[in-house]
């Protein structure tokens, strides 16, 4: 007899988590050897400051906001931090997910608990909503989003919204809804390397490019 | 005798008092999710319930679901619901062999006609006939035939539910389930590996009080099969609190931690081993330290390995995850020197342009 459910949920983890994985790495490893390889133009100018050590520091210094700018755009700051901090919080302290991360490395860490967790993915839920509805309703966020902010934006929603639903059982059989979930996942590391969603791994360049720059010309970023 | 109510009778002879008879009925009904205004209906019902024959049919099995249902510690009243049913045949159980026992399974097929119930245990090959025959019979055809007279068909334990060990992967026998065969009677199934004997002569318990139970969409009772042992589960609230065992000798497998990361498939597994529990209520996989395999829902034996958590991968990924390392360096590195030579290309080719052009 055949459990639609099981089948579903052994594809998951098996031939999709696969596929997943082949394009999540193959693609975050060739986006980031061709930005290292293709590099930027040379600057021939005579260094005022340094380059190195400023490109370093705004890699950590921008994860900051400059002053004023939370007020200015409340939502978009802190609505990210929340989303950003919850979203981690919740991918890298459940422990079935540090589970993955023992068997695919062997190294593991402190778990927490599910109030925890759950707090943490219903804030990050709450923050991506509210982070969408600042799109809709600025006119001129609204002028510059593209499709491909809203996929990235609903892709990131999905794990969340799915995985709370598969551990409080809140509707649907659980076997499916953890199938669902982890194709949700999958779909997300399948995007990532071609959306915006890489920005989790270029953030680094782009800040360093950015402080470099600025460094060379004797200027604090 | 056939059509005697049985249970008045064996209550007598083995000395079964009322009281402790309508306990029976109460705890029946509990487990069973029923109303406890259903205990008397319960009691009349199974008292007036006239003796059934029961034709047993052992296929691609290893008589785990047998011993299961005989380790009901007699005198119990569970095991008088099994006395109160004619078993007709039975190749385990039975004294008669070869022949002989064929002819009482002839014979009960004959006299109870449209009206036997019909259990199974073992899948069914359909590759070979000669891979299981019982009396030179042919699986498959003894079920056929046996099946065509039955009133209603109990798949008892994984393999006849769902095809069970014999059906994993690769399925050397291309073992079957009931289900796949019989398309023409209600099926009840009873899958775990084995059943819980309580289930099994609840889910009796009811045919012959009030007929086939509530089924799921894979044919389970769901008043045992209707909640997952992690909903159930004792340990659950070190699951909901983080706390978890990490190997099978720890400091968590010694205090009773949750058995997650050590594979338990308890999340989705439905069945009632964490409420009825096993051996009358003694104590069920789990809080014997060992995590649930997941045994009563199809293809638990290829779910990624028993030892392997519910979350984690379930394929040989690690191999296809550096490959697509060493393949992304390849075409990044390809990728880029394209573009330096596209551009070198075009800087070779650009002509410059003066004013004197321009006025051209």
């Amino acid at each position: 007899m055949n459990n639609q459910a099981f089948d579903l949920l052994m594809w998951a983890r098996g031939p999709g988590f696969d596929i997943a994985l082949v394009i999540f790495f193959g693609g975050i490893v060739l986006r980031v050897v061709e930005i290292i390889i293709l590099g930027r133009k040379k600057d021939m100018a005579p260094a005022k400051g340094s380059p190195v050590a400023q490109g370093i520091k705004t890699i950590f210094s921008r994860s900051f906001p400059r002053p004023g700018l939370v007020k200015f755009a409340p939502i978009t700051y802190i609505g990210g931090y929340i989303f950003h901090l919850g979203f981690f919080i919740a991918f890298l302290f459940f422990a079935p997910h540090i589970a993955i991360f023992e068997d695919a490395f062997g190294i593991s860490w402190p778990n927490a608990g599910r109030v925890i967790i759950e707090s943490a993915t219903a804030l990050a839920v709450l923050a991506l909503i509210a982070l969408i509805y600042s799109r809709f309703t600025d006119p001129v966020r609204k002028a510059l989003t593209t499709f491909d902010d809203y996929l990235v934006l609903i892709l990131s929603a999905l794990p969340l919204i799915t995985g709370y639903v598969a551990v409080n059982k809140l509707f649907g059989d659980p076997q499916m809804m953890l199938a669902i979930h982890i194709l949700c996942v999958e779909a997300l590391m399948i995007a990532f390397p071609f959306t915006k969603l890489m920005h989790a791994v270029s953030f680094v360049f782009a800040r360093y490019y950015n402080g470099s720059i600025q460094g060379r010309k004797g200027a604090e970023s | 005798m056939a059509n005697k109510p049985m249970l008045p009778e064996l209550m007598k002879t083995h000395g079964v008092s009322r009281r402790a008879f309508m306990k029976y009925c109460a705890s029946l009904a509990s487990v069973m999710a029923l109303s406890p205004a259903m205990v008397p209906r319960i009691a009349e019902a199974l008292e007036n319930a006239k003796r059934p024959s029961v034709i047993w049919l052992s296929f691609q099995e290893c008589t785990g679901c047998t011993e299961s249902i005989t380790r009901s510690h007699a005198p119990t009243i569970e095991d008088l619901i099994f006395n109160a049913v004619s078993l007709d045949y039975h190749h385990t159980l039975q004294a008669a062999s070869g022949h002989a026992a064929e002819a009482a399974r002839e014979q009960a097929m004959k006299e109870n006609y449209g009206n036997y119930v019909l259990i199974v245990d073992g899948s069914i090959p359909l590759d070979n006939p000669g891979y299981s025959c019982i009396a030179g019979i042919s699986n498959l055809d003894m079920l056929k035939e046996t099946a065509a007279g039955a009133a209603a068909i109990v798949a008892v334990g994984t393999c006849a539910a769902y095809g069970g060990i014999p059906h994993a992967n690769p399925n050397p026998t291309g073992a079957v389930a009931v289900s796949e065969i019989i398309k023409d009677k209600p099926i009840i199934n009873v899958p775990g590996c084995p059943p819980i004997p309580v289930v099994m002569t609840g889910v009796l318990a009811h045919f012959l009080t009030f007929g086939i139970p509530e089924l799921d969409e894979l044919g389970r009772p769901k008043a045992f099969f209707g909640e997952s042992i992690h909903d159930r589960c004792y340990r659950r609230p070190f699951y909901d609190k983080g706390k978890f065992a990490e190997s099978f000798d720890d400091e968590g497998a010694r205090g009773g931690w949750c058995l997650y990361k050590l594979g338990c498939k308890g999340p989705t597994t439905k069945s009632a081993c964490a409420t009825v529990k096993w051996n009358n209520g003694v104590s069920f996989p789990i809080e014997a330290g060992h995590p649930c395999l997941g045994c009563t829902e199809p293809d638990f034996w290829d779910g990624g390995g028993f030892y392997k958590p519910l979350s984690v991968p379930a394929g040989d990924y690690r191999k296809m995850g550096l490959a697509a390392v060493a393949g992304g360096a390849a075409v990044g590195v390809a990728s880029a020197l394209l573009s330096k030579a596209g551009k070198a290309k075009a800087a070779k080719a650009h002509e410059t342009v003066d004013a004197h052009d321009l006025e051209k």
